[in-house]
């Protein structure tokens, strides 16, 4: 039963890790709850927000906190694929002789921030994206695996769009959350700025490295969950495809293409590990119903109707959960 | 299966079966007083032969199957736990899980087992609670109510309103009139007298009725009292009766014409009996019936100033004195026999032509009676009903094309021309009963001066002239 040992660290783990996540991130409670499942689910997050609000210091700090290596690479128009994977140099060795080697690029760390992800060029998306799917780079058809846990946080600058080239839809369904940064309160930004006054760097130490990361995924994945409920995430994920029978009246009147499987598959995942963040050791309702929007906030499409209507995403969302009974 | 778990399970198993015994004798008691009630309207007794077994049956089978329906299951228990104590399907993951490993499977079940101990069972409500309270009462209630209703009975047949009756002025200006015709009428004074006594106290009575029913008992009354009258005034149906009994044929068929008050038939009797007293018989039938006559006339009881039995006494007299002539009939004899039949009938007519007219004047003042006051025929006493005038026994066998005779084909009188029925007919304006010729007379008099005025169409002209043409032409058939 050492793993009820683990079970019981679980919860100790976690709080560890959000206390100190709060000594470098001020508010953004749901965000770092959000972000702290999605990397023990295995999953990337999309985050939206406009800039300084906090995203890279985010996941800087949390790679102190996890003991992981942590990279950023902020995307723009000229960035090539290969700036972003590594690409083979030629090089003398020790003997002088001309040869080959594959040079890192900064997507071998654990923890990536791809910043203005939507800045890149289409090409160098779906090399990024395809890393985060697979969790390998393959160039000159050669493998090399990135090192587990493999976490990206992508950022959109929901500001700028000039320049941009948006992430088609099928990429991304690769993200298992999209977040919203907020602009932070008044009272946050205060300690915001207080804390900053006096160091910029992250303090946060570290209390959990890689290994029990991996370790609390496979523990997650063991979190029993009801027929009941998983029939209601299946039901959620259904719900939003208009042109099914069992789609819901708001998908027929306000979604133009629904969440693909992975979203079903996302919100159990994600499920599992936000039931044993609380404390709880099944999944229950109310998890679902926590997780549905930032797993489906980028999954579906709405129609003009629901523009019209004067609806956003989060609202239809918001519509369809209570629309399906549990 | 732990104890806080089973806890719940006992209590919402409890629960269950109370209910399903509460409802189950609930519908039973329905389906009972349904069936005491069917039986009431359906005018029986209930019979608890048949509505006890049938509700305990019912509460039986609806228990049976109210409590499989309801029965607690596991599953059903760790769905009630969850969304009444808010568990976050803690104890439906622990049910569905049960038996299986796993560390975080294991850690679910007792975690949960722990929670469920430190919950109190009262906190877990049993909903619809009043459903168990209700039912009952108003089971009670119906099985009180449906013994309480009478047994349903035919209702009485409903009774015809007794409506209040006004004495309207044209009534009595009829009444006035009907007494004033009987009064001029040819009825003998004594019938005559009785009518109208009878007639001016149903004016008296009717004044002072208030009730629909008063002036018909009135009515009817006063209907019964006018046959009553001519009735005991009347003779000729006891000395019709007295004859019929006699041993002489000849009386016999006297007495059977005299019943039928037709002159016509009175002729042809008289004729045929005289037929049977041919020159050279023997006289002893001719006083063999002089004696039968006299002796029904007796019989019968009438006064022997009574105008039949005068006619018919002396008529028997005559016969006798005949008789006493001669053993056998001489031609002399038969003279004179020819003419003792002639004025018999002569005599016998004109009395029955009385006794006739009484009858006929008090059922047309019974039938003046009955419209004026709308008094139906079904409502009078049968012996008081009117006689049919259309419907006279000797109307079958009058037929003027077999009689050559005009003077003798029918009507009282001399033997005029017939027109239609040989029936008198009554004439308000002389007030007595004249023949059928002369009130046609009149009318076809009145008709004509409306054609020669030119008051009439030019079709309803042609109308009228064909029809009294068609009368006048004697075609044998009523003038109707």
């Amino acid at each position: 039963m050492e793993n009820i040992e683990k079970v019981q660290g679980f919860n100790a783990s976690i709080v560890k890790i959000k206390e100190e996540l709060r000594r470098d991130v001020v508010g953004q409670d749901e965000i770092v709850d959000n972000v702290i499942t999605a990397i023990i689910a295995g999953g990337n997050v999309l985050l939206e927000g406009v800039p300084g609000v906090g995203k890279t210091r985010l996941v800087r700090s949390l790679g102190k906190v996890l003991s992981l290596p942590f990279s950023r690479i902020q995307f723009t128009p000229d960035l090539m694929p290969s700036d972003v994977t590594g690409t083979v140099v030629i090089e003398k060795d020790a003997d002088g002789k001309m040869v080959s080697s594959f040079r890192k690029g900064p997507i071998f760390a654990n923890l990536v921030l791809a910043d203005e992800i939507n800045r890149a060029t289409p090409k160098t998306q779906s090399s990024m994206l395809e890393v985060m799917q697979e969790h390998k780079v393959t160039v000159a058809n050669n493998s090399y695996a990135l090192e587990e846990p493999f976490f990206v946080l992508a950022t959109e600058n929901p500001i700028e769009q000039d320049g941009t080239y948006p992430l088609p839809e099928a990429q991304m369904d690769r993200f298992m959350f999209k977040l919203v940064m907020k602009f932070p309160a008044n009272d946050e930004l205060v300690d915001i700025v207080k804390m900053t006054q006096i160091t910029m760097d992250e303090t946060a130490s570290a209390v959990i490295d890689g290994e029990t990361i991996l370790e609390m995924r496979a523990l997650a994945s063991t979190v029993p969950v009801i027929d009941e409920v998983l029939d209601y995430a299946i039901r959620i994920v259904s719900g939003t495809h208009p042109e099914l029978d069992r789609a819901s009246d708001t998908a027929k009147k306000y979604i133009k293409y629904g969440a693909s499987p992975r979203a079903a598959q996302a919100l159990i995942t994600a499920a599992k590990v936000r039931a044993l963040m609380n404390g709880n050791y099944n999944v229950s309702y109310d998890d679902i119903d926590a997780l549905a929007l930032p797993v489906l906030r980028h999954r579906i499409k709405i129609n003009y109707t629901a523009v019209n209507d004067r609806l956003t995403v989060d609202d239809v969302i918001a519509m369809l959960v209570r629309e399906i009974k549990k | 299966m732990n104890n806080g778990f089973n806890r719940f399970k006992k209590k919402l198993f409890v629960g269950a079966l109370t209910r399903s015994l509460i409802l189950g004798a609930s519908s039973g008691a329905f389906v009972s007083a349904l069936i005491v009630l069917i039986e009431k309207l359906s005018k029986a007794s209930p019979n608890m032969l048949i509505y006890l077994p049938v509700g305990f049956g019912v509460a039986l089978i609806f228990s049976s199957l109210l409590f499989t329906f309801l029965y607690p299951s596991d599953r059903r228990v760790a769905k009630k736990l969850d969304s009444d104590l808010r568990l976050g399907e803690k104890a439906q993951t622990m049910i569905e899980f049960r038996g299986k490993s796993g560390d975080v499977t294991i850690m679910q079940r007792q975690d949960t087992e722990r929670i469920l101990s430190e919950i109190p069972t009262k906190d877990l409500k049993i909903k619809n609670l009043w459903i168990d309270i209700i039912m009952p009462i108003l089971a009670i209630v119906m099985i009180i109510s449906a013994f309480l209703v009478p047994t349903y009975t035919e209702a009485p047949p409903p009774t015809e309103s007794d409506p209040d009756f006004e004495f309207s002025p044209w009534q009595e200006q009829a009444l006035k009139d009907l007494i004033e015709e009987v009064k001029k009428s040819d009825m003998e004074a004594s019938p005559r007298n009785a009518v109208v006594s009878e007639l001016e106290g149903l004016l008296t009575e009717l004044r002072a009725a208030k009730k629909v029913s008063v002036m018909k008992a009135s009515v009817i009354g006063v209907i019964k009292a006018i046959n009553e009258a001519v009735d005991s005034h009347n003779s000729y149906i006891k000395i019709a009766s007295a004859l019929s009994k006699s041993e002489s044929d000849a009386a016999k068929s006297i007495g059977s014409a005299i019943s039928t008050l037709s002159a016509i038939t009175l002729g042809e009797e008289l004729t045929e009996i005289r037929a049977g007293f041919s020159q050279g018989s023997d006289t002893l039938t001719i006083s063999a019936a002089a004696l039968q006559i006299k002796s029904a006339l007796t019989l019968s009881g009438v006064g022997t100033d009574d105008p039949l039995y005068v006619s018919l006494d002396t008529f028997a007299g005559e016969l006798s004195a005949i008789a006493a002539s001669g053993d056998t009939l001489t031609e002399q004899a038969g003279q004179e026999l020819d003419g003792a039949f002639a004025t018999a009938g002569e005599k016998i007519s004109s009395a029955l032509l009385l006794q006739y007219t009484n009858e006929r004047v008090g059922d047309n003042t019974i039938l003046r009676l009955m419209q004026i006051f709308g008094i139906k025929e079904s409502e009078l006493p049968s012996e008081s009903r009117p006689s049919d005038s259309a419907t006279r026994e000797d109307e079958g066998d009058y037929n003027p094309e077999d009689n050559d005779d005009p003077l003798h084909s029918g009507g009282f009188g001399s033997g005029d021309m017939i027109f239609g029925s040989d029936d008198m007919i009554y004439d308000p304006e002389l007030g007595k009963y004249v023949s059928y010729g002369e009130v046609i007379n009149k009318y076809y008099a009145k008709i004509s001066e409306q054609i020669l005025d030119g008051n009439l169409s030019h079709e309803l002209e042609q109308l009228l002239s064909d029809y009294f043409a068609f009368l006048f032409d004697g075609s044998g058939n009523d003038g109707e």
